[in-house]
């Protein structure tokens, strides 16, 4: 299924207060949309912590913290599963799930909304930086370093915690961001592949 | 190799940390061969090397352990040595001038150690001096702190069986290595507070990706002082060890101990670049410096030999630590 073309600005945009005016937007056209209910249900998850109230990403986090928890699931693989399980929750899958297919593809298209702006964190000055800051990585050592990045989440730690399943859509997307965002993205991910197995 | 890797006891304790023991038997062995051909007489093999050897792994151990934390969140701390220093010669002052009692003056060791922790992460997080920069500074500062505190005196604590010298027995009760217990102590809450903490989870991902974790709505700034505050107390701890160990410091020195310190993390697989930590490897890498620093002294060559050894070992492991990160193609 695909996203209704009145969504199609709300999941291109990646700023949460404009992203609740476009879904406002949507409402006064028409209050009985049938995703609207997961579309603010999911942007409540998203943005909104629930201890404070305060504007978060946890979206965003979640991605990172994944990408993280690749390097620090060496033993103890039960409370990294735990923590998978737990991280797949805060990212809205069991909110998604009895909408059906609708669900699946509203929550793919969100993910895919916070994988844009992870990858466009990746610009920044503090990661390309290499020893202390000292110097900048090269374009190339940068894409790698992307490319590993995205390799974790949507391979590395799905083999390393036997989770390949639970991890389809997260992996599906991060891989296809990657790829709408670097030409050579296969490529490099192809590279990372065969870095791990040699 | 690949079948060796694959193996489950070798993925479960790291392919990197068993190749790192490895080189610890391997130097064992080597310096028990040659110490007696180089320097007759000597004999590397025996209780007081081990505890010797061991007595330098300690504040190495506290010191790596503590950058450890810096690194992790992409920075570096070169001050951690005079720290050390200045916060066993202002306490031990206290303690030799002022007859300040004794835990009072291990409490001003650790509090000196975290007010430069305190002080470093303040100029990096907050105004985001480069932690280069910075800690290049504190350790001017710290090196003429113990200097003026002192009035360029060498301090001595209490020696065994003198008046206050219960201290020693953290470092070796009754044989017992006690120091070795508490190292092993506080790494595993070091371990439990890098891997399996909110708190070290957010200093792993500021060092791995900052923008993404500033935009996820983390107060960066907070955890990355935290970091630093982290490594400027076990300096302050190390220090209670390096006294425990030597007894009397010098005002105006330290410094040679950053490299090795950096040296233990990065070998045992901390990275420069940040996001990936190792604390049981910071503390193998510890133990092979002090293995070296005593094995070095037992053939005969001055400590000269160990800081050429020490450079070299930190160049080897950046740059390892880079190539592995660059693309092959």
């Amino acid at each position: 299924m695909t996203i209704p073309p009145a969504y199609q600005a709300y999941f291109a945009e990646t700023d949460a207060d404009r992203r609740k005016a476009l879904l406002d937007e949507i409402k006064a056209k028409d209050a009985d949309d049938a995703l609207l209910p997961l579309c603010r249900a999911l942007w409540k998850l998203r943005y909104v912590d629930p201890k404070s109230g305060r504007r978060v990403d946890l979206f965003l986090w979640e991605i990172l913290n994944l990408i993280c928890l690749y390097r620090t699931a060496g033993w103890m693989k039960k409370s990294a599963r735990k923590e998978v399980i737990r991280a797949l929750e805060a990212l809205g899958v069991s909110l998604a799930a009895p909408y059906g297919e609708a669900g699946e593809a509203v929550l793919s298209a969100e993910l895919a909304n916070a994988m844009r702006l992870y990858l466009s964190t990746c610009d920044s000055k503090s990661y390309r930086k290499r020893l202390m800051g000292l110097s900048e990585m090269k374009t190339g050592d940068w894409q790698y370093k992307v490319a590993g990045d995205i390799w974790r989440l949507s391979e590395g730690l799905p083999e390393k915690l036997d989770m390949k399943a639970a991890f389809a859509l997260l992996g599906r997307v991060a891989r296809e961001e990657f790829c709408k965002a670097f030409e050579n993205g296969e490529t490099l991910l192809e590279e990372r592949r065969h870095a791990k197995k040699s | 190799m690949e079948k060796i890797k694959n193996n489950k006891i070798v993925k479960a304790i790291g392919f990197n940390r068993i190749v790192l023991i490895g080189v610890i038997i391997l130097l064992y062995v080597l310096f028990s061969v040659l110490t007696p051909v180089l320097h007759a007489g000597t004999t590397f093999v025996s209780y007081e090397r081990i505890m010797s050897a061991l007595n330098y792994a300690y504040f190495i151990g506290f010191l790596a352990l503590g950058v450890t934390f810096v690194i992790a969140t992409g920075g570096i701390d070169f001050s951690i040595g005079p720290v050390m220093f200045a916060s066993a010669l202002i306490s031990g002052y206290c303690l030799t001038k002022y007859n300040v009692p004794l835990p009072v003056c291990l409490l001003i060791s650790i509090g000196v150690g975290l007010l430069f922790g305190v002080l470093n992460g303040y100029f990096v997080a907050y105004r985001f001096l480069p932690s280069f920069i910075t800690s290049m500074a504190s350790m001017q500062i710290a090196k003429g702190i113990g200097s003026v505190f002192t009035k360029t005196q060498s301090v001595t604590w209490p020696a065994s069986a003198a008046e206050n010298s219960w201290y020693r027995y953290l470092i070796k009760w009754n044989n017992i290595p006690t120091g070795l217990i508490l190292l092993c102590i506080v790494a595993a809450i070091c371990a439990v507070v890098l891997h399996k903490t909110r708190a070290g989870r957010y200093m792993l991902c500021i060092g791995s990706n900052k923008e993404a974790v500033r935009l996820s709505g983390v107060n960066t700034k907070r955890w990355e002082m935290l970091a630093y505050m982290i490594c400027g107390l076990l300096a302050g701890i190390a220090a209670i060890f390096y006294v425990g160990a030597y007894t009397t410091v010098q005002p105006g020195l330290g410094d040679t101990f950053n490299n090795e310190a950096i040296a233990a993390c990065v070998m045992g697989g901390t990275s420069m670049a940040g996001g990936l930590a190792s604390i049981l490897g910071s503390i193998i890498g510890a133990v092979i410096v002090a293995l070296m620093q005593e094995g070095i002294l037992a053939m005969g060559f001055t400590i000269s030999y160990q800081y050429v050894l020490t450079g070299l070992i930190v160049l080897a492991a950046v740059t390892a630590d880079i190539m592995s990160r660059k693309r092959k193609n």
